[in-house]
C-alpha cells in the first residue's frame, strides 16, 4: 500500500519551499545586491568629495603663495639689512649657548659628586641603623639574662638559708657529740673502774651489746610486720604499685627498674634502656605500662607485656624527677630544668612544655580526674595545673619552711599531703581553702634527702613517711588538725628513700640506702 | 507501486533542509534619529537557523540611523509580540505568522529590552551555548545521559552551529555521528508551541518509545489535547500542515529540528483547556 500522507507530506514540502524560498531568494539577492552597490557608490561619492575639497584647498594655498611672492619683492633691499643684523644676533646668541652648555656640564659633574656622597652616607646610615638593631637585640637578651640572674639569685637565696640551717644543725650536732664524748668518756671511765672492780672481785667480765637488736614486729592494725624484705645490690629511688596489686615497681641506681611480684616476693622482670640510674617510676592506669624518669634526662615507656621498651621521651635537659600517667595515653613528666613536659604516648610526641612550672620540680602528680596537675617544688612551693588549657591555676608560696620534697594526693581528690626539707609532712585541703588541715612532725623524724617520699594510705585516713633514721613513720589522721602518730616500722638500717602504699591498703613497701627494700602487711 | 511512489526518507529531509523564509526587517519609527528613513531590510534565513545569527547584519544596516546603540539591546518583535529567540526560526515563523504573509514582516528594535519575557543575547556564543544546552536536554531525555556531547570537542561544536547557521545539511549529519549515544531509547523530546492570550507557549510533552510507536499525530493530539477545537486549530510541523494519519515515530525521525526536538505548532488556538 502506498504510504498517502508520506508522499502528500513531500508534496507540501516542496510547496512550501517554491513559496516561502525559491520565489523570495532571488529577489532577496538582488535587493541585497543593490544595496551593497548603493553603499559602494555612497562611500565613492563621499571620497570624491572629500578629494575635491583638498584640491580645492591646495588650490587655493597655491594662490595665496603667488600673491605673497609678488609682494615680497619691492622689499628685498630692507630686508637684506635686517638679515645681517639678525645674523650677528644669532652668533652672539650661539656663543651664549655654548658656555651655558659648558658651565651646564660643570654642574652635571658636581651632581654626580654628590650623588655619590650622598649614595656612601646612605650606606652608612644602613649599617649605624644594623649596629642599632643588633644593639637592641642584645639589650633584650640582657634583659632575658637579668630575669634568669633573678630567677638564680632567689634560688640561691633559698640554699644559702638551708645551708645556714645546716650550720647551725652541724653546730648542735657538734655539741651534742661533745656532750656524748663526754659521757662515753665517762661511762669508759665508769667501766674502766668496774672492771677494776671485778677484776679485783675476780668476777665474770661482762659485754654489753650497744645495738638494740629487738626488731619484734608492730602490733598496729594497717601496716604491722614485715611480709618481704628483698635484699638487692643497688639502692631504689621510687616505688610504685601496679594498680591492681599485683606487682610493685622499683626505680633502681644500677640503671634498670625491676617489677616484683607483690604476693610472692619474686622478681617478675627487669627493664633495662636507661644510661643513668632510674629516678622515678610509675605504673599506668591500665597497667599495660611503666613510665620511668632517668638522670639521664631522658623518660621511657616501656610495655609490661613483653618489657619493650616502646618510646623514648626526650627534651628535658636536666634529670627527670618525677614522671606520671595522665590517663593510659597522656604522661607528665617533671625534671630538675624547671619545665613541666605533657606526652601524647601513641606517638611518643611532647604535646606541651609547661614553661609556667618556674622551679625544679621535685615530685608530681595527675589527679585521679587526669586533669589536675600537682607538683612539688625546689623554691618550697606546691603548684595545681589544669591538663586541658595548661594553665597554672593556683599556687602555694610558703608551703614549707624549706624545699617541698614529694606529694601525693588522695584517692578521692581532696587531699594532699606533701613533705618538706623542714621535716614536717603537711595535709592540704586541695578543694577549697589550700589550707593545711594537718601539720605532722616528730622529734626523729627527719628529712634529709630532697626527694623523700610520703604517702597516703588509700582509705586517707593514714600518711606514711620515711626518715632518716631508717624508720618509717604513720600518722593516723582523725578529724582537721587532730592527729597522732599510729606507729613506726623499723627495719631499715639507713635513710628511707621512699615509702608507697598499695592500692588496696594491705601492702606498704619502703625502701632505703641499705639496699633492701621492706614489705610490711 | 511504481518506482516514484516511494519517497526516501533522507529526500524528505533534504527538503525540509532547504526551507528558508523571507524577512522583511523594519526598525520602529520612533527610534529613528536621524533625518533620512532607513531602508527596510530583506533577508532570507534558513528555518532550522536562529534569529541571533542575523544580529550583526542588522546593527550594520541601522546602525546609521538610531542614536543609544548598545550591542545587547537588540530585539525582534512581530506584531506587539516579543519574538523568543532561543526557538528555530521556523517554529516561530509558524506560530506567529498564522496568515502566511510573504515576506514576514518583523520588527528590530535597540531600546527598552524586554528583561521580563526573553534573555539578553550579548553575543554569538550565546546563541550556541542556548543552542549546545537545548541539545543536551533533548539528550537527556532520550538516554538519561548527556556525555556524549560533553566530549564534543570545541572544533566538532562549532563545526555543529556552523552546519546550522549555514544550512549545510552534509555538515550537520557528519558531525551528529560523532556525539551519537548509545542504549535505549527513554522518552521523545516533543514540544508543543501555541499562541494563547497574546503569548506564546512552549509546553514539553515527553513520551515513550512504546507509545509513540502506537500513535499517530492524530491520536497523540487527541490525547495530549483533548479540548482543542478540531476544526478551527491547524496542526503545522515544519511549516506545513501534515495528515493526522502520520505515524508519530516517522515523524520524529523526519521532522526534528537539529536541537532534536519536534516542534508541532498548533495555530488558531482559542482554547485547550
Amino acid at each position: 500500500m502506498s504510504q498517502v500522507w508520506k508522499s502528500q507530506f513531500h508534496a507540501s514540502l516542496i510547496e512550501r519551499n517554491r513559496a516561502e524560498a525559491n520565489s523570495f531568494l532571488a529577489l532577496v539577492r538582488s535587493h541585497e545586491q543593490i544595496l551593497r552597490d548603493c553603499l559602494e557608490i555612497k562611500q565613492q561619492n563621499n571620497q570624491l568629495k572629500k578629494q575635491n575639497k583638498e584640491q580645492k584647498e591646495q588650490l587655493e594655498k597655491l594662490n595665496q603663495q603667488i600673491e605673497g611672492h609678488l609682494s615680497t619683492g619691492a622689499s628685498v633691499q630692507i630686508t637684506s639689512q635686517r638679515v645681517r643684523e639678525l645674523e650677528d644676533k644669532i652668533f652672539s646668541l650661539q656663543e651664549e649657548l655654548t658656555s651655558s652648555l659648558r658651565s651646564k656640564a660643570d654642574t652635571s659633574q658636581q651632581i654626580l659628586d654628590l650623588t655619590n656622597e650622598v649614595q656612601n652616607l646612605k650606606q652608612q646610615l644602613k649599617e649605624k641603623q644594623s649596629e642599632i638593631a643588633a644593639n637592641t637585640k642584645l639589650t633584650q637578651t640582657v634583659e632575658d639574662k637579668n630575669k634568669v640572674i633573678q630567677v638564680m639569685r632567689e634560688e640561691s637565696e633559698a640554699i644559702r638559708i638551708e645551708i645556714k640551717q645546716a650550720n647551725e644543725t652541724a653546730s648542735k650536732l657538734q655539741e651534742e657529740n661533745k656532750a656524748f664524748v663526754q659521757r662515753i668518756i665517762e661511762q669508759k671511765q665508769r667501766q674502766y673502774q668496774n672492771r677494776q672492780t671485778l677484776d679485783s672481785n675476780n668476777s665474770e667480765f661482762l659485754m654489753l651489746d650497744p645495738l638494740d637488736s629487738n626488731l619484734g614486729a608492730p602490733t598496729i592494725r594497717p601496716p604491722v610486720e614485715i611480709h618481704h624484705d628483698i635484699s638487692l645490690d643497688t639502692q631504689i629511688n621510687d616505688i610504685d604499685f601496679s594498680e591492681d596489686n599485683q606487682y610493685i615497681a622499683l626505680a633502681a641506681n644500677d640503671k634498670s627498674i625491676k617489677v616484683y611480684y607483690t604476693k610472692s616476693g619474686q622478681l617478675h622482670s627487669s627493664f633495662f634502656g636507661c644510661a643513668d640510674s632510674v629516678v622515678c617510676v610509675a605504673f599506668s592506669p591500665n597497667n599495660q605500662m611503666l613510665l620511668g624518669g632517668s638522670a639521664d634526662h631522658a623518660c621511657r615507656l616501656w610495655s609490661m607485656g613483653n618489657a619493650r621498651a616502646k618510646h623514648t621521651l626526650t627534651g628535658h635537659t636536666k634529670q627527670v624527677y618525677a614522671a606520671d600517667f595522665a590517663g593510659d595515653n597522656k604522661a607528665v613528666t617533671g625534671s630538675y630544668d624547671r619545665t613541666i613536659k605533657v606526652w601524647e604516648l601513641n606517638q611518643g610526641t611532647c604535646i606541651k612544655t609547661m614553661l609556667n612550672a618556674k622551679s625544679k620540680v621535685h615530685d608530681l602528680e595527675v589527679g585521679k580526674n587526669n586533669s589536675t596537675l600537682f607538683s612539688a617544688h625546689f623554691d618550697s612551693c606546691i603548684r595545681m595545673f589544669d591538663l586541658r588549657s595548661y594553665d597554672l591555676v593556683r599556687e602555694i608560696t610558703k608551703a614549707h619552711e624549706s624545699q617541698v620534697t614529694s606529694i601525693n594526693i588522695s584517692r578521692d581528690d581532696l587531699y594532699l599531703v606533701t613533705c618538706g626539707r623542714d621535716s614536717v609532712c603537711k595535709v592540704w585541703d586541695a578543694r577549697r581553702s589550700y589550707e593545711p588541715v594537718h601539720v605532722l612532725s616528730h622529734p626523729d623524724y627527719k628529712v634529709n634527702m630532697e626527694t623523700n617520699k610520703v604517702t597516703f594510705s588509700p582509705c586517707g585516713s593514714y600518711v606514711a613517711s620515711g626518715s632518716v633514721n631508717g624508720q618509717v613513720f604513720v600518722w593516723k589522721l582523725k578529724n582537721a588538725h587532730d592527729d597522732e602518730l599510729d606507729s613506726t616500722l623499723k627495719g631499715h638500717k639507713g635513710l628511707v628513700t621512699c615509702v608507697s602504699w598499695s592500692p588496696d591498703g594491705s601492702v606498704v613497701a619502703s625502701a632505703s640506702v641499705d639496699k633492701r627494700v621492706i614489705m610490711y602487711q | 507501486m511504481t518506482n516514484t511512489d516511494i519517497i526516501r526518507d533522507s529526500e524528505v529531509r533534504r527538503q525540509i533542509w532547504k526551507g528558508a523564509i523571507p524577512l522583511l526587517i523594519n526598525i520602529s519609527s520612533h527610534e529613528i534619529t536621524s533625518l533620512q528613513t532607513p531602508y527596510p531590510f530583506y533577508v532570507m534565513i534558513p528555518r532550522q537557523s536562529y534569529l541571533p545569527t542575523l544580529g550583526e547584519s542588522v546593527r550594520n544596516h541601522f546602525v546609521d540611523y538610531v542614536s543609544t546603540f548598545n550591542k545587547s539591546d537588540l530585539w525582534f518583535e512581530c506584531q506587539g509580540e516579543v519574538l523568543k529567540w532561543n526557538l528555530p526560526v521556523g517554529v516561530l515563523f509558524d506560530v506567529h505568522n498564522t496568515s502566511h504573509n510573504l515576506p514576514w514582516s518583523i520588527t528590530v528594535h535597540f531600546n527598552a529590552f524586554p528583561t521580563d519575557k526573553i534573555y539578553k543575547c550579548l553575543s554569538e556564543s550565546d546563541v550556541i551555548w542556548t543552542y549546545l544546552n537545548t541539545l543536551k536536554e533533548a539528550m537527556y531525555l532520550q538516554y538519561n545521559n548527556v556525555n556524549s556531547i560533553m566530549m564534543l570537542s570545541k572544533n566538532d561544536q562549532t563545526k555543529l552551529w556552523e552546519a546550522i547557521k549555514d544550512n549545510k545539511l552534509n555538515d550537520y549529519d557528519e558531525t551528529k555521528e560523532q556525539f551519537k549515544a548509545d542504549g535505549t531509547l527513554k522518552l521523545h523530546p516533543i514540544r508543543i508551541v501555541y499562541e494563547l492570550n497574546k503569548e506564546v507557549k512552549n509546553e514539553l510533552v515527553p513520551l515513550s518509545d512504546e507509545e509513540v510507536k502506537a500513535e499517530t499525530l492524530g491520536s497523540f493530539l487527541q490525547k495530549v489535547k483533548p479540548n482543542r477545537d478540531v476544526e478551527r486549530t491547524n496542526v503545522v510541523v515544519q511549516g506545513i500542515k501534515p495528515s493526522l494519519e502520520t505515524p508519530l515515530d516517522w515523524l520524529i525521525d523526519a521532522c526534528s529540528h537539529p536541537d532534536q526536538f519536534l516542534y508541532i505548532c498548533l495555530t488558531n488556538v482559542i482554547n485547550l483547556n
